[in-house]
């Protein structure tokens, strides 16, 4: 996930809490090289869920009934990326479609130093990331990359808003 | 050995699923009955899965199947005994225990394919306890007398333990069959689109 593409702007997107469909949410925490606050990532999370649920890419699309969420260290995060998609390099997140995102949480903390913001903020938007391709969005093409980091962007800030 | 005995299954180049679906009923024709192997999900099917490939899958299950044919088809009966014996020191515990039950599952509820009498002897030394019987030991034996390649034999056998394991087929094709044998199938040509990583 690559965060080169800026938000076109950040609109005051309003908070869903209408009764869309949102899945439970397991959490755990395989890791001990980055020290993450899951309160507080889990408070984000449940305030981006509703908006992620309410504009899927198509309305074919459904999130799991259940969504695991699991921060990995970099070791484990490259063996399942080489293992699934034949790369053995670390990545920040990667999302299977039966509902396990799996967050490689030094990558994701390289990520928030390099964009100047709080790791827990970069972990809850890998996460924002993996509900976006559960519900549909795809970041293969640069176009629809645009629109997914555009979409994943908008979300985070709104979901911040709500939160702080 | 009738001539529609000896003539090969044809194996696709693109690693066509239908014919790892057919080959694993040919295989199992008990397929659907079929419960946990060796192959346990419990949590994370990502975790689960790879867990099991690195403990067991690649270490023991897919060198039986490999040698089991080999030995199939130089007629080598002793040799797969071997195999089965050296299975059995392997897969310990339950895994060991649920892997011989479904072998010995099918060698009782099936007549040997088209009368092979290699597989008969085998069968008749499973029942009477000669030889554990191990499912990756008798899916390699039914899959030599199909004349099915190395590459089908580990795809149906991967069908049959994540079938057992209450695996949906996108789930078994994508997980288990995809990563595990894609360069033995198919050379790579088998999807993983529902595994989005970010980059």
């Amino acid at each position: 996930m690559s965060k080169g593409v800026k938000p076109r702007a950040i609109f005051n997107l309003p908070y869903h809490t209408a009764s869309v469909a949102t899945p439970s949410i397991q959490w755990s925490n395989r890791q001990r090289t980055i020290k993450i606050s899951l309160p507080k990532v889990r408070r984000i999370i449940e305030a981006a869920l509703p908006m992620c649920v309410s504009k899927p890419y198509h309305k074919r699309f459904q999130l799991p009934s259940k969504v695991e969420i699991t921060f990995l260290g970099e070791s484990a995060i490259a063996k399942i990326h080489g293992y699934f998609l034949g790369d053995p390099t670390p990545t920040d997140v990667i999302t299977f479609e039966h509902g396990e995102i799996l967050i490689g949480a030094p990558v994701a903390a390289a990520n928030a130093r390099r964009f100047i913001h709080p790791v827990d903020h970069e972990l809850a938007l890998c996460a924002i990331h993996g509900f976006l391709h559960l519900l549909g969005y795809d970041d293969l093409k640069d176009k629809e990359r645009k629109i997914m980091h555009v979409r994943q962007e908008e979300i985070l800030e709104a979901a911040l808003r709500h939160v702080c | 050995m009738s001539e529609a005995a000896t003539k090969p299954v044809e194996v696709p180049d693109d690693g066509d699923m239908d014919l790892v679906v057919r080959a694993a009923s040919l295989c199992n024709p008990f397929l659907d009955g079929l419960g946990e192997v060796t192959l346990l999900v419990r949590g994370s099917l990502v975790t689960s899965v790879m867990n099991w490939n690195e403990s067991l899958y690649q270490r023991f299950l897919l060198a039986a199947l490999r040698d089991v044919q080999i030995h199939a088809a130089a007629g080598g009966s002793f040799e797969i005994a071997a195999v089965d014996c050296r299975l059995d020191a392997e897969l310990r515990g339950s895994a060991g225990s649920r892997s011989r039950d479904a072998g010995k599952r099918l060698v009782s509820g099936l007549l040997a394919p088209r009368g092979d009498r290699m597989i008969e002897r085998y069968r008749c030394a499973v029942l009477a306890g000669d030889s554990p019987g191990h499912l990756a030991v008798i899916h390699a034996l039914r899959a030599s007398v199909f004349h099915l390649s190395p590459g089908i034999t580990a795809a149906s056998y991967l069908l049959q333990e994540g079938t057992g394991a209450g695996l949906n087929g996108r789930e078994i094709t994508r997980y288990l069959i995809a990563p595990l044998s894609a360069s033995a199938i198919c050379g790579g040509s088998f999807s993983v689109e529902g595994v989005a990583a970010g980059s």
